[in-house]
């Protein structure tokens, strides 16, 4: 059984050479775009999705960022691989059950430009923590440079043109990844979920459209492109970001000073889980990882072990077991392999320190610059303001 | 302020509110958030993206419905109106044009803004997208002409003469 070189170099969404921050994971950028001229993919023949493909390579592998990355067709590799690629957030479900279609993967893996799936391009670009803009720059760089050489279907009108009228306009999706296991403990989730769907935006599971949430991960994203200029959009999408994780941190008040013991109990089953099971799902896995790293944010746990749960985050899904081992397992010896690896995993972590209470909150994701005048007018997303003696969060 | 709705399922206050439409007859359920979570009418039901794409399925209005008998085909790609309705995609530019007045309905559901005002192409694209605008503009100055409209015409001669400009400065003087 063989994999790409590229699976096991650690640049997991949670990293990317930042420190893994409390509340957002990951944020990321992605760009819809079609070449002028061509039928969009599920219109287009065979060899015209040929042609479209090694157009958007040749355009791509000029590009500096993509120097070293990989270039691969999904007809080239088997299902496994295919299944490890969505894992990573690299490409897309669709894609990987399309017959043609292909992705360009950066050496980092911090750009990845799918070829040929609703849309000839998709160019993502996913950074580790809150960094929206910084993402932002990166895929409109990428953007601009390949529109040098491809010219792509845009009209002054409406924008650029994309297969699914959802997209049309900026063709831009941000999201971000946001881990909220205290509004979800606290039975707000719908509540904050039913809110921000009110203006515009959209949540979502952990593996985007479809998904549901394991380990209390959730998307947020824009749902609107059309009508308002990208920075708006971002703006508006960093807006509520913040206002979720005020809420967030304000559950993680609430649940500690309310329900301390059901918290903690929750957080030591879990330390127990990892370290002693030697039977573990996916679920219970992200699950048990999601109540390790708000040990993390909480102080119960050294603050390195939260990138460890982001690296296991990613290492526990089927196909990242599979690939660890290098070989084809059924479901149940996964779970096995699975108990196993986080058994060593966590082997050297302490068990989470109970004298948290004098360090209550982790600091809060670093806000960026640019944004953090704040709009006004704003619906609160909970009906009910949080009580004015919880600690405000440091943006 | 308006009385408040009692859930239908157990009498508490109402804060989900949900009106289906079904073969023109309209229904409409309220229920508290447990009863909303009992009967189904959760994440899902409130996602704006599902009711997005619903909204896609169906017609827009009773004029926008295929008339029998006469279907809107795209000239470049042959997508049907109703293979659109089907699968939601499009399939090519030319579909935007083809179905200018389904698209345009349906876009203002789905979308804030009626048109675009982000980031604005450059190289290749800019200059097909101007190329692609001026044949536009000339095929409406001829239809302007021969209906006698000559104001149009004139502020569309003007118009072509600031594309032609526009579109020697991107080419570098080639066209």
């Amino acid at each position: 059984m063989e994999f790409p070189p590229f699976i096991f170099p650690e640049s997991e969404p949670g990293a990317h050479g930042q420190n893994a921050q409390p509340i957002v994971l990951s944020t990321r950028i992605r760009l819809a775009r079609n070449l002028a001229g061509c039928p969009f993919p599920a219109k287009a023949r065979a060899l015209q999705r040929r042609q479209i493909q090694k157009r958007c390579f040749d355009a791509l592998a000029t590009l500096p960022r993509m120097r070293d990355g990989h270039f691969l067709a999904m007809d080239s590799i088997d299902n496994l691989n295919r299944t490890l690629l969505v894992e990573r957030h690299l490409i897309s479900k669709e894609l990987a059950s399309a017959k043609t279609g292909a992705v360009a993967i950066s050496h980092d893996q911090t750009c990845s430009v799918m070829v040929n799936e609703e849309d000839h391009l998709r160019i993502q670009v996913m950074r580790g923590g809150f960094q929206l803009l910084r993402a932002w720059r990166t895929a409109t760089h990428v953007d601009t440079a390949l529109e040098r050489t491809l010219a792509m279907a845009y009209t002054g009108r409406l924008g650029y043109l994309t297969a699914c009228p959802t997209n049309v306009g900026t063709g831009l999706r941000a999201s971000a990844m946001l881990h909220l296991p205290g509004l979800v403990f606290d039975g707000e989730m719908q509540r904050v979920i039913r809110a921000v769907n009110q203006d515009g935006l959209v949540v979502r599971g952990w593996h985007g459209e479809g998904s549901e949430s394991t380990g209390c991960i959730f998307q947020v994203s824009n749902q609107h492109t059309l009508g308002s200029p990208e920075q708006a959009i971002l703006e508006h999408l960093v807006f509520w970001l913040r206002h979720i994780i005020e809420h967030e941190q304000h559950a993680r008040y609430r649940l500690l000073r309310q329900n301390a013991p059901r918290l903690v109990d929750r957080i030591m089953r879990s330390y127990g889980t990892l370290t002693l099971a030697h039977l573990l799902k996916t679920g219970e896995a992200m699950d048990a990882l999601s109540c390790m790293r708000l040990a993390c944010d909480l102080g119960m746990l050294p603050l390195e072990t939260r990138a460890l749960v982001d690296r296991l985050t990613l290492r526990c899904q089927p196909a990242h077991i599979q690939a660890i081992v290098k070989e084809k397992l059924n479901p149940a010896e996964r779970t096995f392999i699975r108990a196993r690896l986080f058994r060593e995993a966590f082997a050297n972590t302490p068990p989470p320190d109970l004298a948290f209470a004098r360090k209550l909150f982790s600091p809060s994701p670093a806000p960026e610059r640019s944004l953090r005048r704040r709009r006004r007018n704003k619906p609160n997303p909970t009906p009910n303001p949080p009580e004015t003696d919880a600690p405000q969060p440091e943006i | 302020m308006s009385k408040e709705i009692p859930c239908d399922s157990c009498g508490q206050p109402a804060t989900v509110h949900l009106t289906k439409i079904t073969d023109n007859k309209v229904t409409k359920v309220h229920f508290c958030e447990k009863c909303a979570a009992k009967n189904g009418v959760g994440m899902d039901a409130l996602l704006p993206m599902a009711e997005a794409l619903s909204a896609m399925a169906e017609p827009v209005s009773e004029s926008d419905a295929e008339p029998p008998g006469k279907s809107v085909t795209c000239p470049r790609c042959g997508l049907t109106l109703g293979e659109f309705h089907k699968g939601h995609r499009l399939g090519c530019a030319a579909c935007y044009s083809a179905f200018g007045q389904e698209l345009g309905a349906l876009l203002r559901k789905i979308q804030p803004g009626r048109a675009h005002c982000g980031k604005k192409p450059s190289g290749a694209t800019l200059r097909i997208a101007t190329h692609e605008n001026l044949e536009d503009v000339r095929k409406n100055l001829r239809a302007a002409v021969e209906a006698e409209r000559y104001e149009d015409a004139a502020r569309l001669r003007d118009r072509i003469r600031q594309l032609e400009q526009e579109l020697s400065l991107i080419t570098g003087g080639e066209a």
